[in-house]
């Protein structure tokens, strides 16, 4: 993970946290809910600023999907 | 060295107990490694307690700290035959502090937590039935610990910066990118450690406590 560029890098720091979270809550009985919901709304909106930068790269960004998309 | 130091110390009917610490005393020493000795004092050590072995061994003295109160501990640096040995003090009453704060009330204190390591990692040079008699105490890592470590090291501050990371990626901004990775992989370890029921061994391996975060501002 640190090794890799950091777009390379941040999927595979994404996904390890998914996997901490569930073993920590597994193995300690820890609530972790709260962190696993912040965790999953970050993802969320790294996915819609993904689709921003890619309608907008392809110059389509009055197809009406920007509708969706929070500012 | 090691048996030299202890040998050095050993007439001082105070001392309890003497480890080699660090990486030396755990076997992971390498080229970097400098020697590392904890005392463990019956009562308080004197100056002259903490720098007569030094002189005795001929070694140079180099750095001599007064009493830490956050940390409760005593220290000096010394050079002997070129190698930086850093000397750590503690009263047992302090080390039975620590096992009862830890282990009994889950206390998560990095210094206490950092002091249980080096009981569980050290090889003993003197007073080593004291330092067993320690061990399986600070072994007993409950689970009520484990779930407040876990806690502490996943927390939202832990993400604080993440909803730019594809903006920062794509920009080049690496050493802001690597900060955010850095913070992910320390928060990763902790948890990992806490789930293991592992002491860590270093500070930069600890979260803070809440307390020590508010005082740092973040």
């Amino acid at each position: 993970m640190t090794a890799s560029p950091p777009a390379e890098a941040f999927p595979a720091a994404q996904t390890l946290l998914q996997d901490t979270i569930l073993l920590a809550e597994a193995r300690t009985g820890a609530d972790l809910s709260a962190f696993r919901r912040a965790v999953r709304a970050l993802l969320q909106r790294g996915r819609l600023r993904s689709a921003t930068r890619t309608v907008s790269q392809l110059g389509t960004a009055d197809c009406g999907l920007h509708r969706y998309i929070p500012n | 060295m090691a048996e030299r130091a202890a040998a050095a110390y050993a007439g001082n009917g105070k001392l309890a107990a003497l480890a080699a610490a660090g990486s030396v005393g755990a076997g992971l020493a390498d080229r970097f490694s400098d020697p590392e000795l904890d005392c463990y004092w019956s009562s308080p050590p004197s100056d002259a307690d903490r720098t007569g072995p030094i002189g005795a061994l001929g070694g140079e003295l180099t750095q001599f700290w007064d009493y830490d109160e956050g940390d409760r501990e005593w220290a000096e640096d010394y050079l002997l035959a070129g190698l930086g040995v850093t000397v750590s003090n503690f009263t047992t009453d302090t080390i039975e502090q620590f096992l009862e704060d830890v282990v009994q009330r889950g206390n998560t204190d990095p210094v206490k937590h950092m002091r249980l390591a080096a009981l569980q990692r050290s090889r003993p040079l003197l007073g080593g039935d004291l330092i067993a008699s320690w061990r399986p105490r600070a072994d007993r890592f409950p689970g009520g610990l484990a779930r407040a470590l876990v806690r502490q090291a996943l927390t939202e501050e832990v993400l604080t910066g993440w909803a730019a990371r594809d903006a920062l990626a794509a920009s080049g901004d690496d050493l802001v990118a690597r900060d955010l990775l850095t913070r992910v992989g320390q928060a990763v370890v902790q948890a990992i450690l806490a789930v293991n029921r592992v002491y860590p061994p270093h500070r930069q391996l600890m979260a803070a406590p809440p307390a020590q975060r508010a005082d740092r501002g973040s």
